[in-house]
């Protein structure tokens, strides 16, 4: 062993001499920051589908049992405004697909695709989708 | 002069105090995060079965609806008619959570609403 390698050892030992809030801030900021976001992020986005799909499959239902189908939007509307009181974050917009040119004969098939906005990362806008599919009763009466 | 490094390197495990006492705001911001998954978790729960039971009651007419957590959820249970027909059930539960970690809110508790469509 050399001198000079016996002079890098010693100097290496005092390189080891840190700030323990310097030590701290490089062991949280790289492992619990991103954690914190990603469980954050993963809490919200799992709420917000399990909140959505519900809301989405009980509109559709309103939707599907109404008389006719400008009842079926009011009803929808109501259900929609009411979960709004609840929450007011939230500002829902729908769509709503049907299998048979009349909406409401029995039997045909109804898609409702409804959206939430909602403010994201860095104050942009996105929306949450939830489709809900249902079929108006076949043993109805018409309309 | 092999002994003599052997003497520097003799206890190279050795560490400053200061970067011991890291583990503990180290381990306390852990707790905090791992106290935000908790929280996090609880409310789904909360919600998928706030969303079961009143779907049960609307379902089924259950009046006695049974809640998971009963001894720490509080629920505000409203409804109002539909227009055309129908009811629509609403429900505002709020439930404790577990503390993992004395330096979060002793009262911590998370809130969820649910709607239900009764006809």
């Amino acid at each position: 062993m050399t001198r000079l390698s016996r002079w890098q050892l010693s100097k290496s030992e005092k390189n080891d001499e840190g700030s323990a809030v310097v030590e701290f801030v490089l062991i949280a900021a790289p492992l619990f920051l991103p954690a914190l976001l990603f469980f954050s992020a993963l809490h919200n986005t799992a709420r917000t589908e399990i909140e959505l799909s519900n809301l989405a499959r009980q509109s559709l239902r309103v939707f599907v049992t109404a008389e006719d189908l400008n009842l079926g939007h009011q009803r929808v509307k109501f259900v929609l405004k009411q979960f709004e009181e609840m929450d007011s974050r939230n500002r829902f917009t729908y769509n709503i697909t049907c299998g048979a040119e009349r909406c409401l004969t029995p039997g045909s098939l109804v898609k409702m695709e409804l959206f939430r906005e909602f403010l994201g990362e860095e104050n942009q806008r996105r929306k949450a989708v939830a489709v809900a599919e249902g079929y108006v009763d076949k043993w109805r009466s018409g309309s | 002069m092999v002994e003599e490094v052997s003497k520097d390197l003799e206890h190279p495990e050795n560490g400053s105090i200061e970067a011991g006492l890291t583990m503990i705001p180290a381990t306390a911001f852990f707790l905090l995060v791992m106290q935000l998954v908790v929280a996090g978790s609880f409310q789904l729960i909360e919600t998928i079965d706030l969303q079961s039971t009143l779907s049960r009651t609307a379902l089924f007419g259950s009046e006695g609806s049974e809640f998971a957590f009963e001894h720490s959820r509080i629920v505000e249970e409203q409804s109002t008619e539909i227009p055309g027909g129908g009811e629509l059930l609403m429900a505002k539960s709020s439930a404790k959570v577990p503390i993992i970690n004395s330096l979060a809110p002793q009262d911590l508790k998370v809130t969820s609403h649910v709607l239900v469509v009764r006809e």
